[in-house]
């Protein structure tokens, strides 16, 4: 029984944070319809940051700190030339930056290489009950997702919002009617670079490592696709996109023990999501969670969220 | 020097003159028309002075101040608002945001703003959005505030035109085909409403239309484009009877 | 070893990867530019050209010949049913590269996986052996004699087919024109269903040449991916002659460059790094590609016929 709710545990802060990356997904491509294709480039730079500053001896919270500016800085960065390009090709082009810091990272030894970072401390330095440090995750985990939360809301629900949507949808009308779509674009490509590297940074205290074979494109891949499947335009969608992907996937591995399934259960949750990827994107292309039309009251309305 | 003044304006694309070394003044609070056959350049002047194309030559002053290679949404917030030849909306957002759009000073539009000054922005959002309704109902189309302008018709979709421009406060309107296939009727509402506005609000009025007609009723100045040049201009009446504008039409 | 003793060989072998590369992008970049998007699962059709061809090689008496032959058809009937059954539909029904560019991701990730099903994750190895031998000046073997001359084959008979007929020409036009290829009276979409067939059946054998060198294994495609957008993007998207061009020298790119790397003390791994750059630098500099040269490499082709 204890071992099944740390299993669980366990399982929720993996949720969790995926659930942070799939949000990033939803600010950038969702609402603003950036296809950023390299979002596992920058999950990558929160988690080595965070580990190379910890083993430097640097507390859990500078450590952080410095993931998220580094993310953010890397974001802004890679945004300024990439959103000069055509949709399409920003997709390629961040694809392409993802895959290159991946390999830089894998043939230089000095930043771990293939062997990777081992024995990456722990946020909690102080709690050594395996049970205890879960719970602990969770409720860091939880806060960062809540964290983003607010701010993807605020971002959202505010006229800000209204100028994403509408870069999202038609960016000459933006244009025409005052808004600096570029400016837009790269603050939402920051912020979003800053919650993947952020999550990453968590994630890699979380596992005590970081290693190259964690951050392949794949990443990216099922990202997006928790991100469709889920709803790609709400708060709520990336957190269903994440849990549904991930607890199909571990209650297959372990139904095997209980029912003999034709289908080894690993194939067969990728071969599901496959298929609900394709078919969400015919019948329900903004996934399971939409967002709505704000209805505004009159007089002296306020768009309700 | 009326509100807008171009001179030496040109654009090319590969070698082809959209629009060759144009010149032309537009006097503040007028409604000028701007016509010409098919591929004179019209629309493509359009995007130079709003700013979607940089013209290799020449300059585009406004109210006295040279705006020449501004980008679009600089010239907007400088106050020209320009429509679109098709009707431009976001299929998302409802009507009313949609017009909310169009409005200027609204500091929740801003990164920092959003997060930091909520109360002030919500307080803008209400104002605006009052406005916006009020706009709204004053074309009819109150009921479809809160639906997606997907469901509106063609007509009324020019009418979310009119919406728009009223909500921008702007003090020259760019108007590419306002007034485009809809019904007589409504055309000539459509264009009664534009000029209610620049009645009401001391807008400049530059329009681009085919509908000659309706037209020359209404406007003070015409300017007449051939091949990127400017033809001829001058009054409606002399315009009508102007020999070299009937064959530039005929030729084309 | 001075790098003048190694360049016949590794000339040599930059022929043969730069020979899977062409024939693993072809058909990525003509989709692409029909259809206006990347088409991920290439890299899943890579990979069932190889398990295709392993199967049918173990029980066929004539072995890896008839792998090549029966990967060539497979994936080809794959991709086309591919269109037809997934992609045709979808672009019906939504617009924009975004839609089917995901929906890319999740096929070839289904299509992995069924493969992984089927096959299993073990590395397995074709029975057939290619011993090296000399051949002139080059160390080679079978495999890679193959890869060069069906390359070769390959690429007279699209030339031929491009340049001489009207299915050829309507293929060039598709991409750019397609109102003007159905006034020609040849039905687009069997010009798609076409381009599919044999943009995919390349990629197959492709994958076997690939598996043939390295084994099967389901991540043969996966790893292929990034070469292949990177050939395409540097080839600039549509050209067929820009994807063999561009093949090419980011094979010899790729492959001289290791010898100079070493010889200044440089990780080889940096060699990726080189055709990377190249790629980014396409990107930002050269939207179009090298085939955004389109008009001019054309020209020269039009002048290298006459003289040859």
């Amino acid at each position: 029984m204890y071992e099944f709710i740390t299993f669980l545990g366990d399982a929720a802060v993996i949720i969790l944070i995926f659930a942070t990356l799939s949000l990033s997904v939803n600010l950038q491509y969702g609402s603003t319809g950036i296809f950023n294709f390299g979002i596992v480039a920058f999950f990558m730079i929160g988690a080595y940051t965070l580990s190379f500053l910890e083993l430097a001896g640097f507390p859990f919270t500078l450590a952080l700190a410095a993931a998220i500016a580094l993310s953010g800085v890397a974001g802004l960065l890679i945004s300024l030339p990439a959103l000069n390009l055509r949709g399409d090709f920003l997709s390629l082009a961040t694809f392409m930056f993802a895959e290159i810091i991946r390999l830089l990272v894998l043939n230089v030894p000095s930043l771990g290489g293939a062997v990777g970072i081992a024995r990456v401390p722990s946020a909690f330095q102080a709690i050594k009950v395996y049970s205890d440090l879960v719970a602990a995750n969770i409720v860091l985990s939880l806060a960062v997702f809540l964290v983003f939360c607010v701010v993807y809301w605020a971002m959202i629900s505010s006229p800000y919002g209204r100028v994403l949507k509408c870069i999202r949808e038609n960016e000459m009308l933006a244009e025409s009617l005052g808004k600096n779509t570029f400016r837009y674009k790269a603050q939402v490509f920051a912020i979003g670079s800053v919650m993947a590297g952020t999550a990453g940074a968590v994630y890699s205290q979380y596992l005590g490592f970081a290693g190259t074979e964690l951050f392949t494109y794949s990443v990216t891949f099922m990202v997006y696709i928790m991100s469709i499947i889920g709803g790609s335009t709400t708060l709520l969608g990336a957190l269903l996109g994440s849990f549904i992907y991930l607890s199909i996937q571990d209650f297959l591995r372990i139904a095997k023990n209980w029912v003999t399934i034709p289908v080894d259960p690993n194939n067969l949750a990728f071969i599901l999501f496959g298929f609900a990827t394709m078919l969400i994107l015919y019948y329900r292309p903004e996934g399971i969670i939409r967002e709505k039309l704000r209805q505004v009251k009159y007089p002296h309305g306020n768009p309700t969220p | 020097m009326g509100i807008l003044h171009l001179k030496g304006v040109s654009k090319s694309f590969g070698g082809l003159a959209a629009v060759n070394d144009l010149a032309i003044d537009v006097n503040e609070g007028s409604m000028c028309g701007l016509i010409g056959p098919n591929g004179s350049g019209k629309t493509t002047l359009f995007n130079v002075i709003s700013g979607f194309h940089k013209p290799d030559r020449g300059h585009v002053i406004f109210k006295g101040k040279d705006i020449t290679g501004l980008p679009a949404h600089e010239i907007f917030q400088q106050g020209i608002y320009r429509s679109f030849q098709s009707p431009q909306i976001v299929p998302r957002l409802s009507v009313l945001e949609n017009v909310l759009l169009a409005s200027r000073g609204q500091a929740g539009e801003g990164l920092l703003p959003a997060f930091l000054k909520r109360k002030e922005w919500q307080e803008t959002e209400s104002r605006f959005t009052d406005r916006a309704y009020e706009n709204l109902k004053f074309l009819g189309m109150e009921k479809a505030a809160n639906e997606s302008p997907g469901t509106l018709s063609g007509g009324q979709l020019k009418l979310l035109e009119v919406a728009r421009a009223l909500m921008s406060d702007a003090e020259l309107l760019l108007l590419d085909e306002p007034a485009a296939g809809v019904n007589p009727t409504l055309a000539a509402n459509i264009l009664d409403l534009f000029e209610h506005v620049r009645k009401e609000r001391g807008a400049t009025l530059f329009i681009i239309e085919h509908k000659m007609d309706l037209l020359l009723r209404r406007v003070g100045h015409v300017f007449v484009m051939n091949k990127g040049s400017l033809l001829f201009q001058g009054s409606p009446r002399e315009v009508a009877k102007e020999q070299s504008v009937v064959e530039a039409y005929l030729g084309v | 070893m001075a790098i003048a003793e190694l360049l016949p060989q590794l000339l040599f072998n930059s022929v043969v990867s730069g020979s899977v590369f062409a024939l693993a992008t072809v058909g990525f970049s003509l989709t692409y530019s029909i259809l206006k998007f990347p088409n991920i699962a290439q890299a899943a059709f890579i990979t069932f050209g190889a398990y295709f061809a392993y199967t049918i090689s173990s029980v066929w008496m004539f072995g890896f010949a008839s792998g090549i032959l029966a990967a060539f058809l497979a994936t080809g009937i794959l991709g086309a049913l591919s269109y037809a059954v997934i992609f045709r539909p979808l672009g019906r029904k939504v617009s924009g590269f975004v839609a089917p560019t995901v929906a890319s991701v999740g096929y070839g990730l289904a299509l992995t996986f069924i493969i992984q099903q089927i096959w299993g994750r073990d590395l397995l190895l074709f029975s057939t052996i290619f011993d090296a031998f000399s051949f002139g000046p080059f160390r080679t073997n079978w495999l890679w004699n193959t890869t060069i001359v069906f390359t070769l084959i390959v690429v007279v008979a699209m030339h031929y087919m491009l340049a001489r007929t009207k299915f050829g020409a309507a293929m060039r036009g598709t991409s750019s024109n397609p109102d003007l290829v159905r006034a020609s009276g040849i039905h687009i979409d069997r010009v798609i269903i076409f381009v599919w067939f044999l943009g995919s059946a390349l990629a197959g054998v492709a994958g076997v040449f690939l598996a043939g060198q390295n084994g099967v294994a389901p991540v043969l495609g996966s790893n292929m991916l990034v070469t292949v957008m990177a050939v395409a993007i540097f080839a600039g998207v549509g050209s067929f002659y820009g994807v063999i061009a561009a093949a090419y020298i980011l094979s010899f790119a790729q492959n001289l460059s290791i010898p100079i790397l070493l010889s200044i003390g440089q990780p080889s791994f940096y060699s990726i790094a080189v055709a990377y750059a190249v790629v980014i630098a396409t990107l930002l500099f050269f939207p179009r590609g090298i085939s955004g040269t389109g008009p001019k490499l054309e020209l020269l082709i039009a002048k290298m016929r006459k003289v040859v």
